[in-house]
């Protein structure tokens, strides 16, 4: 357009020029006409001038403001290419490096210069894993590689290392042929690092779990019973992966979501556990209960025996005092009863001799009959020892008597190769008694059987029980020597032993018979003796002792024995 | 000193009055005579050795105990044969006091057909202790009636020395020694060298 504004101007500058030399030559005829014309050319030259001018200003300025965003785009360009974290790199067709980003090179340790238009191998391969980068670059450059990048290991130029993931997209030129492959590239150390940290310590968290002696699991309830969501060695090897031991030890708690610590047996395995409730929400959000048993078996086997230990020690203790008694009584009863037969046999061989001088005679036995006084008080001493001591009733079941004077003749029963067969009843009443004192009636009773087995070929002495109405009858059957008169056993100083003070069996009817119950010997047809006594039962006494005999129950059937 | 002939007393030493008496009465009534004491101490207030008896003794006795009396007895050398009371027989004791010389035990109560049968035995024990102790009593003063050469030479021949190595010995003649012999024989009152070397044997344990 300036320059058909030129070539207009310039024509019409020709054409003046003309006009002028026609003036010249024909000034007359025309000159106003010329004159006029000349002013009008003038007048639109000026406009076309003007007009070309104004076009020129807004040509410049057009151009101006494009420049001007060219440039802010470059800059935001570059700044976006250094500002990036991503390493980006362009690889020819060639695999030769044509570009990379000031992220590339922080993440290598190399300039720009030193990269671009390298040939593999590339400076920031490691050495020794050549192979392996060829065959990842030849992957690249094939466009083999997966769209989730790959991993690969680089060295920087201070060599050290570092992971990286690289994702690989053809590079593509605005008519859409393909011009090189665009490989952009994250430093996942410490990502990494990170994620294998935590690998780590879930690892090692599983091993602690594993390796627990605590059996633990986590269960949710579900619609039909319960879902195992954990359990760990102790528990699998225990009860399996199923939920039997969890749902076990819960111990009807089921449904129920409370943090408490209870000691349960499991029939199942056998053993005793400590076992802890917890609630947890689970990484699903659901609410779980998490339960850590712990096996206590050995520990409450100890406490019993240490409780057992015990109570031996003072049952003994108690047995010492009842024989120093027994002994010092012995002996005090010895002093009379020798007066009374000395002056007796004096007054015999007195008579027999048929020197009789009745007033000796008489002193002697008003001397006897002193003497008879005498044991007689003694004898209301032993009553008033007896009655003071006054047996603590109370209901129980039989068979914890009976399993505690069998713990404790068991020693001595093991020593003579006896063995003492005790079948239990189930659904027993409770009997209404002082354990102590029947406990020591029954260890009597077994350790007299126990003896007279010494020379007997069967081995084994029979404990067993019975109800009768409302009493429980309790035998002691032994296989022994048997006895002659079995009644007159239990009268005071009678003893088949040669040791014996006599005084067991009546000291054991007398406690029997305060418990109203009794106590009576009879020989076995196939050769022995059994002792058999009964005691009450305690319901039959009053409902309150019922009651205390239904927690009894209660309380046994916690505590298997 | 004379001893008696024969022991007849029954010492009886128990705490319990009615043992101690009934006892009394039935060794009486068995025609023993009997000296009862209630403890040991008065007993051997009493005791002299020479009152031949036997003892009955009780073990269990508040102040001295039987056993430590029959120790106090085994001290004083005395020949009494002790039998003691006890309750019920009680073995390492029983073995203790039979080492020391107890005839026995009586268990209480008595039985009289043992009773008699160890008191008769304890007296056979005593008066046989008591024979020997006169006979050695009886030789001891026979003894003690010879001159110092002659229990020199007495010596000699119990141990076994010819009267020629005795005269060698002592620096006296053969003769001498023969002469010294019959005297010696004649105050022990024997005839030959065997009763000769009882004599002077039988006295040895004393001397």
């Amino acid at each position: 357009m300036v320059l058909a504004l030129y070539a207009l101007v310039m024509g019409a500058f020709f054409w003046l020029q003309q006009i002028r030399e026609d003036s010249v030559m024909f000034v007359t005829i025309d000159q106003e006409l010329r004159q006029q014309q000349l002013l009008w050319v003038v007048i639109a030259l000026s406009v076309v001038i003007v007009i070309a001018l104004l076009a020129l200003w807004r040509y410049t300025k057009h151009r101006t403001q494009t420049e001007a965003a060219l440039v802010a785009e470059t800059a935001f360009r570059r700044a976006m290419e250094n500002s990036m974290s991503t390493g980006m790199r362009v690889l020819d067709l060639e695999g030769r490096i044509a570009y990379v980003n000031p992220a590339f090179c922080r993440m290598i340790g190399w300039n720009e210069a030193d990269l671009i238009g390298r040939r593999p191998p590339f400076p920031y391969w490691v050495p020794g894993q050549h192979e392996s980068h060829r065959q990842t670059l030849d992957a690249v450059i094939s466009g083999k590689t997966p769209s989730s990048g790959i991993e690969l290991e680089a060295q920087r130029r201070d060599g050290s290392r570092f992971t990286a993931r690289m994702y690989v997209s053809p590079l593509l030129a605005p008519d859409g042929s393909q011009i090189g492959w665009m490989t952009s590239m994250t430093d996942i150390t410490e990502p990494r690092r990170i994620r294998e940290a935590l690998t780590a310590a879930h690892e090692r968290f599983m091993t602690v779990l594993e390796s627990l002696d605590d059996a633990i699991s986590v269960t949710a309830d579900i619609a039909d019973g319960m879902e195992l969501l954990f359990a760990n060695r102790t528990y699998r090897s225990l009860f399996g992966a199923l939920t039997n031991g969890h749902q076990e030890l819960l111990a009807g708690r089921r449904g129920r979501y409370t943090d408490e610590s209870v000691e349960i047996y499991s029939p199942h395995v056998e053993r005793w556990f400590e076992v802890q409730h917890r609630t947890l929400a689970w990484t699903d959000g659901r609410r779980v209960r998490m339960q850590v048993a712990r096996d206590i078996t050995d520990r409450r086997r100890h406490e019993e025996a240490s409780q057992l230990q015990q109570e031996k020690i003072q049952l003994t203790s108690r047995l010492t005092t009842m024989g120093e008694m027994a002994s010092s009584l012995a002996h005090e009863l010895n002093q009379p009863l020798t007066a009374i037969s000395n002056y007796s046999m004096g007054a015999v061989a007195m008579v027999k001799s048929g020197q009789v001088d009745p007033e000796r005679l008489l002193t002697a036995l008003e001397k006897a009959a002193a003497q008879a006084q005498r044991a007689g008080k003694i004898i209301s001493r032993i009553r008033d020892f007896v009655k003071r001591s006054e047996p603590q009733r109370q209901a129980i079941d039989i068979h914890v008597i009976i399993e505690n004077a069998i713990s404790l003749a068991e020693i001595d029963a093991r020593k003579r190769g006896i063995e003492i067969e005790h079948e239990p009843l189930e659904n027993l009443p409770s009997v209404l008694a002082d354990p102590i004192l029947i406990e020591q009636v029954l260890l009597n009773l077994i350790k007299n059987g126990i003896e007279a087995m010494d020379q007997s070929a069967s081995r084994v002495l029979k404990v067993s029980v019975r109800q009768q109405q409302n009493a429980i009858e309790v035998a002691v059957i032994d296989s022994g020597h048997g006895v002659s008169d079995p009644d007159r056993l239990f009268e005071p100083f009678f003893s088949t032993k040669s040791e014996g003070l006599g005084m067991g069996l009546n000291i054991c009817r007398t406690i029997i018979e305060s418990h109203h119950g009794q106590l009576l010997a009879t020989n076995n047809p196939e050769g022995g003796t059994t002792f058999r006594f009964t005691l009450p039962c305690a319901s039959t006494d009053a409902q309150s002792s019922a009651l205390e005999a239904a927690q009894a129950n209660k309380t046994n059937e916690e505590f298997p024995a | 000193m004379n001893l008696p002939t024969t022991a007849s007393t029954v010492y009886i030493v128990d705490d319990d009055e009615a043992v101690r008496d009934s006892l009394r009465w039935l060794l009486e009534a068995n025609t023993y005579r009997v000296k009862a004491f209630a403890s040991a101490e008065a007993f051997l207030s009493e005791y002299r050795e020479d009152q031949p008896g036997v003892l009955i003794v009780d073990v269990r006795m508040p102040g001295m105990s039987g056993l430590q009396l029959q120790e106090e007895l085994i001290n004083r050398k005395s020949l009494m044969p002790v039998v003691f009371i006890t309750g019920h027989g009680d073995v390492p004791m029983a073995v203790n006091t039979m080492k020391k010389g107890a005839v026995d035990f009586l268990e209480k109560p008595f039985n009289e057909t043992d009773l008699r049968e160890i008191v008769s035995r304890m007296f056979e024990q005593a008066n046989d202790n008591l024979q020997k102790l006169t006979a050695q009593r009886e030789h001891e003063a026979m003894l003690g009636r010879l001159t110092a050469r002659e229990q020199q030479v007495l010596e000699r021949i119990v141990a076994g020395r010819l009267n020629k190595q005795i005269a060698d010995d002592l620096g006296i003649s053969i003769k001498t020694v023969e002469a010294h012999r019959a005297n010696i024989m004649e105050k022990l009152q024997v005839t030959t060298v065997a009763d000769l070397m009882k004599v002077a044997l039988a006295a040895e344990p004393n001397k």
